[in-house]
């Protein structure tokens, strides 16, 4: 049974019960002419105005942008501010072009703990526990993952403060310092440690944001809070583990520095011990020295080859490594000793000639740095810890050696 | 060419206001280029002067030059309505018939 042609037919549906409609309705209802004057106001928007005679005012076009709605703040008579959504529509007014408008106080629109209630899945499945507080750090609403974690009740934490989990472990200035970031930035997050019900101590990462109403008030604070507990204990054991790894390392490490002692390698560790420069760089005038004694001893070294001369080639590379030896060179001042030269000598001699210095060259560095080896072991024999009591380099010493050897 | 007088009227330092700001803002550079004076008063500070304009909503935009006075409440981000609703034609337009 349709209920429209019975309506079209009711007498009391007379264009004389308008009046009474609109004086009823809850929104607020204005005409508006083609330049913003008020031709026509309810009952509502009255009111919403705090009684102001409406009629004949400009209370300005009403602008709405498409179908929707705009946010407006209505101005009563003593000043105050009810927010309300405008909507608009043109009409034909008694013959005249015209605007209604539609004020609806959204002032009472339900308050955030409200919608978290009905949005409540992510709250009551959450693993974080969720705090929602007033401005005032008045609890309004926790999520069942709160209990679990602090061991307080809905019920006992509703109208307390956070403060019910403050450990005692944090100073003032700390939390200074967290609520002037949340002033300013409407937002705080960090680890802090907090007290359950049952007085044990727990970290948190705790996360602390402002909910703001459309005028940028803040209505809510609400909190997350992420327990800790398992986390750490995880990164304990990683932590040990890793001290474990870096232990055996260090471990290693000495072992084949120790080894290194026994090995041929000691060269580089005694150059590498004193740290200094090469000698190259540090005694320019004896390095130049050494290039030109075992420059000759390699051209002695390729007549033997060649001659089968008979030269004293390894007498000489004793005396040479005995140098370097009071010189505290180590393999790297040998190394560089040994290009330097080659480097001198092959440029202008024949390249059959260059090519046997250098071959021959690879024997003659090899037995150097064993002559060298066998200085150091001979005199340091507790090799490093005595290290200390090498001779302190005579580079005059061994300068006027060379200038005898070279005579 | 006759100077734009345009005065916005907002209610605190809220994301709303500033909002409007902007949206007002645009208009005036988009569509008035160079020839607008621009105030934006906040009722919340200067009350009386809200009431002595009569000023029932915010935000409200008030063109007191040139004639005639007109103000819309609402919505700026619509340039369209607003500049019809300030009875301001588009500069576009204007141009259109100057042209012609």
């Amino acid at each position: 049974m349709s209920l429209a042609p019975k309506n079209k037919k009711d007498p009391s549906f007379d264009k004389d019960a308008l009046p009474s409609l609109f004086a009823a309705m809850p929104d607020g209802i204005v005409v508006l002419d083609a330049t913003g004057i008020v031709l026509y106001a309810n009952d509502s928007a009255h009111r919403m105005f705090g009684g102001r005679q409406l009629l004949g005012t400009d209370l300005g076009l009403a602008v709405v942008a498409g179908e929707s709605h705009a946010d407006v703040a209505v101005i009563d008579r003593a000043g105050g501010m009810a927010r309300a959504e405008l909507r608009a529509a043109p009409l034909d007014w008694l013959g005249q072009e015209a605007t209604v408008a539609c004020l609806r106080d959204v002032s009472e629109r339900p308050a955030p703990e409200k919608q978290l209630a009905l949005a409540g899945l992510v709250f009551e499945s959450a693993r974080e526990a969720i705090i929602v507080t007033r401005p005032d750090g008045v609890i309004v609403g926790v999520n069942p993952s709160f209990t679990t974690i602090t061991g307080y009740s809905a019920a006992e934490a509703l109208g307390n403060t956070p403060r019910l989990l403050t450990s005692g472990e944090h100073d003032r200035p700390f939390y200074e310092a967290m609520w002037a970031s949340i002033a300013e930035q409407g937002f705080w997050q960090g680890e802090i440690v907090s007290r359950r019900k049952d007085g044990s101590l727990y970290p948190e990462l705790l996360s602390i944001s402002q909910v703001k109403d459309a005028d940028g008030q803040v209505t809510h604070l609400i909190g997350i809070i992420f327990d800790l507990t398992q986390h750490k204990i995880h990164q304990a054991s990683l932590e040990e583990a890793r001290l474990q790894l870096q232990q055996s390392e260090t471990l290693r490490e000495e072992i084949e520095r120790r080894s290194l002692v026994a090995d041929s390698t000691v060269l580089s560790v005694v150059g590498g011990m004193y740290g200094s420069a090469p000698l190259s760089r540090s005694a320019r005038e004896v390095f130049d020295e050494l290039v030109q004694r075992y420059g000759r001893t390699l051209e002695l070294a390729v007549e033997n080859l060649a001659l089968k001369a008979g030269n004293p080639v390894s007498d000489q590379l004793r005396a040479l490594a005995e140098d370097l030896g009071y010189l505290q060179a180590g393999a790297r001042d040998v190394a560089e000793l040994h290009s330097e030269t080659l480097t001198r000598k092959s440029k202008h001699v024949p390249a059959m000639k260059a090519k046997a210095m250098v071959e021959e060259g690879r024997f003659l560095v090899l037995e150097l740095m064993g002559n060298l080896l066998s200085f150091y072991r001979k005199n340091y024999s507790r090799f490093p810890t005595a290290v200390h009591n090498v001779p302190e380099p005579n580079t005059k010493a061994v300068r006027s050696r060379t200038k005898k050897g070279a005579t | 060419m006759n100077k734009f007088r345009l005065t916005l009227y907002v209610t605190g330092h809220t994301p709303r206001s500033e909002k409007g700001i902007r949206n007002l803002q645009r208009i005036c550079a988009e569509e008035l280029q160079g020839t607008y004076e621009m105030t934006v008063i906040d009722v919340l500070e200067q009350p009386q002067l809200a009431e002595d304009q009569k000023i029932l909503a915010t935000p409200t935009l008030v063109k007191e030059l040139p004639p005639p006075l007109r103000r819309v409440i609402g919505d700026l981000s619509d340039t369209e309505k607003v500049l019809l609703g300030l009875d301001i034609a588009a500069l576009a337009d204007r141009n259109e018939r100057k042209g012609k």
